[in-house]
């Protein structure tokens, strides 16, 4: 008997969270991600949990967003798949005594799947941030207390591995003839990355906020194995092992700042840190190992570090409230702009990671009917849409290591969503 | 008796799973149900009628959270042996709010959701190899979380109906592998999570203030599990496609009749469940190796049975507390003679229960603490096995054959053979808090 292993090199998906991609609720949307330091409620649950304590009623918000994706690799659509789903936001207040407490929870639920994990060679040319994106479900329970305008909250991330603890055919001769059986235990253990949020009003003019979120990501482990026993003809093993990382988030560090000039205009500013470079290599593999009777064919490879840089975002949005009692109730005009640089870095090895420096501007309005007629409290509708940019990139490989190799990359998203926030 | 069949003795303690089960559908959904035997199809009007009936949501509407945790032990049989569970503990959360509306439909339109959360996991799915001795009902149903949305409709002053989702999610995919162009292992990876949503409807009647009835149906719930391995080493396959159903539910139909007086009610439901729709908890493989060429692994057919259920319960308030007892009878879907490979345990189950719930104010708000001891039995059986003697199409349920006939004696590797005995109780209990916010 004889065995041989075998190593391919995948790419990894490495992602940043799929509500900063699509923006937790219109209102976000519609600002490009940049409410951080005014969110309250259900919304706040993502952007910042310190804001779920500063809800003044038990509220839930329920939006829906599409993202299009042109996206092309030298020339050709890069096959990303177009990307929607269902936010949930929950936030719950109480007060004891000054003290306001809230407890608030934020979902997101991908329409396709609740996670996909694609993994594509090493060599091929692939959007890594965005073939997955927006395709994993979001959870995030959070607390939070507030004490003037003062308000800190802190809760998790919660995603998923994917792990078979047994996978397992077992083949041999009963009664002479060749059966099978098969063996399956599967576990979902869970993970999670801290949310910590801080808010604070110095004035009524102005608001800042500082956020923290962990990494994570999805790591799937899966091997599958063959048990071979038939007398006279082979006997031994063969395991297929698959490794991979997937939905890489990094940490993320954020502050923002809000300034209320008027009584009716807000404009908010927000840069965030994030630690792309602790991915890693970011190259998970696939290892068959034969025990078996066959000729060992194939040896192993080895795949370089991802060596992704560390990026800053950049974001800003400004909200117009106006009063159109024409229109049935107090109106919020937004619009929002962000600049996020590409972690990674030229591609002119065995890699072929698609990425560009992106430029996104959004607009959005909402509206908000007030308490009375039919309603016995609030309830705001909200819509944006916005516009993203990939950086065309033309990236020609090392002569050494891949000779005459070159891809292009680049293009655009639009995204369009709705939300509407229920009091109770 | 051969040489094999002392292996199998010997490692049966490590071969045989732990006992689990759903802990929705088997121990119930809040302390305030199980303490009357997971009974109350008719008679619920709180939260946890998502999965009981989702439109007793709308009955006593009001801004509620239940906050609980659920814990489980159990003494089940396996031989000389007993399982034990792997995922006792749980928590639950359920709330529902009444939509902020005036006029017409103030109060008569509710939503809800409720939430089985498990300390260190999302899910488990175990499909055991066909030989393995395994509690069906305690299987892997404990261990999943639990997700139920649901809404409910004042439809006039005697008529509601409500719907809600059982939300959890399957994998599915490929995995392929072959030589590339530079000699190394060119893989592609497509793995999928999809969502997997089943429905709950129900409809309640209450023609007079003391009687009220429910119908409740809720859709079969199974999780796919799916992966295709097609690999080519020196240009011979290794290919791997492995299925199976975890987590199944069958479709279920119940009928509930509740009766209200000034300080009791009580509560009748009647279940019927389409286990016979259940294609098995095994795992089917098509696969191809080096040398061996193609492999049959066909799971055997199991012929379980349609069950039946009543529940039971009753709820007194008295000295300023709440009094809770209960009663279930279940059938077994799993068939009592298994003369050949399969070693499914299980039999017809008793549950009893007792609780009590104790309301209070604070901070302006009113709560109660509800508790509960469930206890179930399940009714000792005894497996025996029967030998193929040769004549007809060897059916693998229905008997064992000689895993080897070149050697002397009967040779099974068999853990069930020739006899395995199963049974037992499982106990939980649990606390539920309940605030109207």
């Amino acid at each position: 008997v004889r065995s041989l292993a075998l190593v391919a090199a995948l790419a990894a998906t490495a992602a940043a969270d799929p509500l900063d991609e699509v923006g937790f609720g219109a209102a976000s949307a519609g600002m490009e991600g940049s409410r951080r330091a005014i969110e309250t409620g259900a919304a706040a649950v993502h952007d910042n949990p310190a804001g779920v304590a500063r809800a003044v009623r038990p509220e839930v918000l329920l939006g829906w967003q599409y993202s299009i994706n042109h996206l092309s690799i030298d020339d050709h659509d890069a096959g990303v798949v177009d990307a929607h789903g269902t936010s949930i936001g929950l936030a719950i207040p109480f007060a004891v005594g000054e003290l306001r407490f809230g407890a608030g929870l934020a979902l997101y639920l991908p329409d396709q799947y609740l996670a996909r994990l694609q993994l594509t060679p090493l060599s091929e040319p692939h959007f890594v941030r965005f073939e997955t994106a927006s395709q994993r479900l979001a959870v995030e329970p959070v607390a939070a207390v507030a004490f003037g305008d003062f308000a800190i909250g802190a809760g998790a991330s919660v995603l998923s591995d994917a792990r078979s603890n047994e996978l397992t055919f077992d083949v041999g001769l009963i009664g002479g003839e060749k059966q099978g059986t098969a063996n399956l235990d599967i576990s979902l253990p869970t993970r999670t990355a801290p949310l910590v949020g801080v808010w604070w009003r110095p004035s009524p003019a102005f608001e800042v906020a500082g956020t923290f979120r962990g990494e994570l990501s999805l790591d799937l482990a899966l091997d599958i194995r063959a048990n071979v026993q038939v007398p006279g003809v082979v006997t031994g093993d063969a395991i297929v092992s698959l490794r991979s990382v997937n939905y890489y988030t990094p940490m993320k560090v954020a502050v923002a700042g809000a300034w209320h000039p008027r009584d009716d205009l807000t404009v908010t500013g927000d840069i965030a840190w994030e630690r792309w470079s602790a991915l890693g290599s970011g190259v998970p593999d696939l290892r068959v190992l034969v025990a078996l009777d066959i000729q060992p064919p194939q040896i192993g490879t080895t795949t370089p570090p991802a060596n992704f840089h560390n990026i800053v975002t950049e974001r800003a949005g400004v909200e117009w409230i106006t009063d159109w009692a024409a229109l049935g109730g107090i109106w919020r005009l937004r619009a929002g702009a962000a600049h996020m640089p590409s972690p990674v870095p030229a591609q002119t090895g065995l890699t072929s990671f698609a990425d560009g420096r992106r430029v996104a501007v959004s607009v959005g309005a909402g509206v908000r009917f007030g308490a009375g007629g039919w309603l016995s409290q609030p309830i705001d509708l909200d819509a944006a849409i916005g516009w993203q940019h990939v950086a065309h990139d033309l990236v020609h490989k090392d002569m050494d290591l891949v000779p005459g190799g070159a891809f292009s990359s680049g293009g655009d998203i639009v995204q369009a969503s709705v939300s509407t926030t229920v009091r109770f | 008796m051969g040489i094999r069949h002392g292996l199998a003795l010997a490692t049966l303690v490590a071969s045989a799973i732990p006992a689990r089960a759903s802990p929705v559908e088997v121990f119930g959904l809040t302390s305030r149900r199980a303490a009357q035997a997971n009974a109350g199809a008719a008679s619920v009007d709180d939260a946890s009628a998502v999965y009981y009936d989702p439109a007793g949501l709308v009955a006593r509407p009001a801004l509620e959270l239940e906050v609980g945790m659920l814990g489980a032990t159990s003494h089940l049989a396996v031989g000389d042996h007993y399982a034990s569970l792997s995922d006792p503990i749980g928590f639950q959360l359920a709330m529902r709010a009444p939509l902020p509306i005036t006029g017409p439909f103030q109060d008569r339109i509710v939503v809800g959701v409720a939430l089985h959360l498990l300390p260190d996991k999302v899910a488990r799915f175990i499909a055991p190899p066909p030989d393995q001795p395994f509690y069906l009902q305690y299987g892997d149903r404990l261990s999943r979380i639990v997700v139920l949305p649901g809404l409910a409709l004042q439809l006039s002053h005697n008529l509601a109906i409500g719907i809600a989702g059982n939300v959890l999610a399957g994998l599915t995919g490929s995995i392929t592998a072959a030589e590339g162009s530079t000699r190394a292992i060119d893989a592609r990876v497509d793995e999928r999570v999809p969502t997997i949503a089943r429905a709950i409807a129900g409809l309640t009647w209450q023609p007079v203030r003391a009687w009220r009835a429910a119908l409740v149906y809720r859709q079969r719930f199974e999780i796919p599990f799916a992966t295709q391995s097609t690999t080519e080493v020196a240009g011979e396959p290794i290919d791997l496609d492995l299925s199976a159903s975890t987590q199944f539910t069958p479709d279920e139909f119940v009928a509930g009749f509740a009766w209200f007086g000034d300080k009791l009610t009580a509560s009748l439901d009647l279940q019927y469940s389409l286990w016979s729709n259940y294609p098995g908890p095994y795992v089917r493989v098509d696969s191809a190796l080096p040398l061996v060429g193609t492999v049959p692994a066909q799971p055997p057919s199991v012929p379980f049975k349609d069950t039946y259920a009543v529940r039971a319960g009753l709820e007194l308030e008295a000295v300023g507390m709440m009094f809770r007892g209960g009663y279930g009878f279940e059938t077994s879907p799993v068939p009592r003679l298994q003369r050949g490979v399969t070693n499914l345990l299980d039999g017809p189950r008793h549950t009893l229960a007792v609780g009590a719930g104790y309301p209070f104010e604070l901070g302006g708000k009113s709560m109660r603490l509800d508790a509960h001891l469930q206890l179930q039995l399940v009714r000792s059986r005894l497996i025996t096995k029967t030998l193929y003697d040769g004549s007809g199409t060897y059916d693998s349920f229905g008997s064992l054959i000689d895993e080897d006939a070149n050697a002397p004696g009967f040779q099974t590797s068999n853990p069930g053979y020739p006899t395995l005995r199963s049974g037992g109780e499982v106990v939980s209990g649990g606390l539920t808090l309940e605030v109207k916010l």
